[in-house]
């Protein structure tokens, strides 16, 4: 079906029914939740990215120019320094975590006062188990950025304000989607802290904290609001989406890719959702029909043998390879392969990249 | 440990032998195809340099994805027997942890086949051409030295595919099929599957990118539903399922 319709999503049973129970159903995009019993405090997420460059310029907004963060320590190094920029992230998620719980609660509050679901709230238990679902954007540029402080020589550049608007980066960097433990674990960290400093902070109703790496199409938005980022990503330019790698820095394949997200933790940590897109045109999938759908068998077998979490499958035809064209953003991790071709998709440049995806579909493929 | 050139590795390969393969794509060939989609690939002296036990690090942490599908590794390029010393070391490793090898060639190479195929599951073999003229047209070379590799091939025990790209108006007639099978049948070891890739022109901006001309410029894109016709009268010629 998903050859087929392209819309389908899919999601690992195996790891959310040892928490769930066999009676569960995926509600409001990937999260899982006992039916009739539980319900979810639905609350966006936090942009990772920005808050990195926050810890940059002592908690002031890098593109309004006002303090939004108390009590966070400027840093003046001439080139940044791992340690120093970690300690002062920790220090940032950890306001940032309070201020998200204290708000969420307020929101849910006021809607259970003045907005509350009664009609839907009859068909459910009168004692609810309550979830609070946190989420995090930008996932792949913190991670990407750390890797680069960590692993290149990043030189923050300033403006006459003392504010970091750009960086110079000397030197190679791990990126997050190849399957390289040195930026995977650091994505994998950031999780787990961000979970932590959330759990630190009492929810509304007595709710279980939960966390989400999923964004639907607000990373585009997130992304306007961010300033240029230590990775090489320029200022407005969209986040990824969710859980995935930024568009362009997974050089090794889809496999590779898929084995990053898989590494971010479901259960205890972001037990919300892990979401990753994945798109393929049907000739990359394999030579014939039968072939195809035995191979979307084994890669969907293989991604969630290691516990990953979700999966959304576009197996683009003709009309929807057309917006791929117009919309590239919309698409990543977009595989378009034939029998002994070596891609470097993501090494062409923006204009070799539509070319080729016109050419994949000139006709025949 | 001896070191190799490679140009890039595709953890995702759906179409390059049995099940999901990871890809890697060697330096250098001594052909000059003129449909090759991998000009990038032709000089030795470009790419990354890697060593064995790198590459197969990054292999085996696919291994979830062989098993299911009964896949492996595809040493690809390029032509992986150019670098033999390398893909020696390369397949030996692999075998050691237990993954299926795949080498996908011309059959031009540098010596060191029957140990090369000792270690070699699978040999997707690329048939360039039906006669020594043709041969030379298309890829440049002479077809004699592909003799020397079919020899150590018959010695071994891997198993093969064999590949031919159809172009139209070049290799694209059912005379030149027909052909192609007579040939298979009385050159072609352990034969498991043949197949015929369809002209396609994912590879024409690679040579605008690396100044060199595409000498099929204007040739279009292999019709699917006629190559699927001449895939089906290959299998009947060899009664291969």
């Amino acid at each position: 079906m998903s050859i087929e319709t392209d819309a389908l999503q899919y999601e690992n049973d195996d790891i959310m029914r040892p928490i769930y129970g066999d009676d569960y159903g995926i509600a409001c995009c990937v999260s899982a939740m006992e039916i009739g019993k539980r319900m979810q405090f639905f609350g966006a997420r936090a942009n990772l990215a920005k808050s990195l460059l926050l810890s940059l310029n002592g908690g002031i907004d890098e593109l309004k120019g006002k303090l939004v963060i108390p009590g966070i320590e400027k840093i003046t190094d001439e080139i940044l320094d791992y340690k120093t920029v970690r300690k002062m992230y920790s220090k940032v998620l950890d306001y940032v975590a309070a201020m998200y719980v204290d708000t969420m609660n307020t929101i849910h509050y006021m809607h259970d006062k003045y907005a509350y679901e009664a009609s839907q709230l009859a068909l459910h238990d009168t004692d609810l188990k309550y979830f609070m679902a946190f989420g995090v954007a930008g996932l792949s540029i913190a991670a990407d950025s750390l890797s680069a402080i960590k692993f290149a020589k990043v030189t923050p550049i300033r403006n006459a304000e003392g504010i970091t608007v750009d960086f110079k980066t000397d030197g190679d960097f791990p990126k997050y989607g190849n399957d390289d433990d040195r930026v995977d674990d650091l994505a994998v960290e950031l999780i787990k802290e961000f979970s932590d400093a959330l759990k630190k902070h009492p929810a509304y109703k007595g709710a279980e904290h939960t966390l989400s790496a999923l964004t639907i199409t607000s990373n585009v938005v997130y992304g306007k609001k961010t300033g240029t980022t230590p990775d090489g990503r320029k200022q407005g330019v969209p986040l990824a989406p969710g859980a995935n790698p930024t568009q362009g820095n997974d050089e090794n394949g889809a496999l590779a890719s898929l084995n990053s997200v898989a590494k971010i933790p479901y259960r205890t940590y972001c037990q919300d959702g892990v979401s990753n897109t994945f798109s393929i045109v049907p000739a990359a999938l394999g030579i014939d029909e039968a072939t195809r759908i035995n191979n979307l068998v084994f890669l969907l077998d293989g991604y969630f043998a290691q516990s990953a979490h979700h999966l959304n499958v576009n197996v683009l035809n003709r009309e929807v390879l057309i917006d791929a064209m117009e919309n590239p953003d919309k698409y990543p991790t977009l595989t378009i392969r034939v029998s002994g071709y070596a891609v470097h998709f993501n090494r062409l440049s923006k204009d070799q990249q539509l070319e080729v995806i016109s050419r994949t579909f000139h006709k025949n493929i | 440990m001896v070191k190799g050139k490679i140009h890039s590795i595709e953890s995702m390969g759906l179409v390059d032998g049995p099940g999901i393969r990871v890809v890697v794509f060697f330096q250098g060939c001594k052909l000059r195809c003129a449909y090759c989609h991998n000009p990038d690939t032709w000089q030795l002296n470009s790419g990354i340099e890697i060593t064995p036990s790198e590459i197969v690090q990054k292999i085996v942490r696919f291994k979830p994805y062989f098993i299911r599908s009964g896949g492996g590794v595809t040493f690809s390029g390029g032509d992986p027997l150019l670098q033999p010393q390398f893909l020696l070391e390369c397949l030996k490793l692999c075998k050691q942890n237990g993954i299926h090898t795949a080498i996908d060639t011309a059959g031009f190479g540098d010596g060191d086949y029957d140990e090369i195929l000792k270690y070699t599951d699978l040999v997707l073999l690329d048939i360039k051409h039906t006669t020594g003229k043709g041969y030379v047209n298309l890829t440049g070379r002479d077809a004699t030295d592909v003799n020397i590799f079919m020899q150590a091939l018959r010695k071994s025990k891997s198993r093969v595919w064999v590949r031919h790209v159809v172009v139209p108006g070049l290799t694209d007639s059912v005379e030149h099929i027909a052909k192609l099978a007579k040939i298979i049948q009385d050159e072609v070891p352990n034969l498991d599957k043949v197949e015929l890739l369809p002209y396609h022109i994912l590879g024409v901006s690679k040579y605008e990118a690396l100044s060199i001309p595409y000498k099929l410029k204007g040739v279009e894109p292999m019709d699917k539903d006629k190559n699927n016709e001449l895939q089906t009268l290959i299998n009947n010629l060899l009664s291969i399922k």
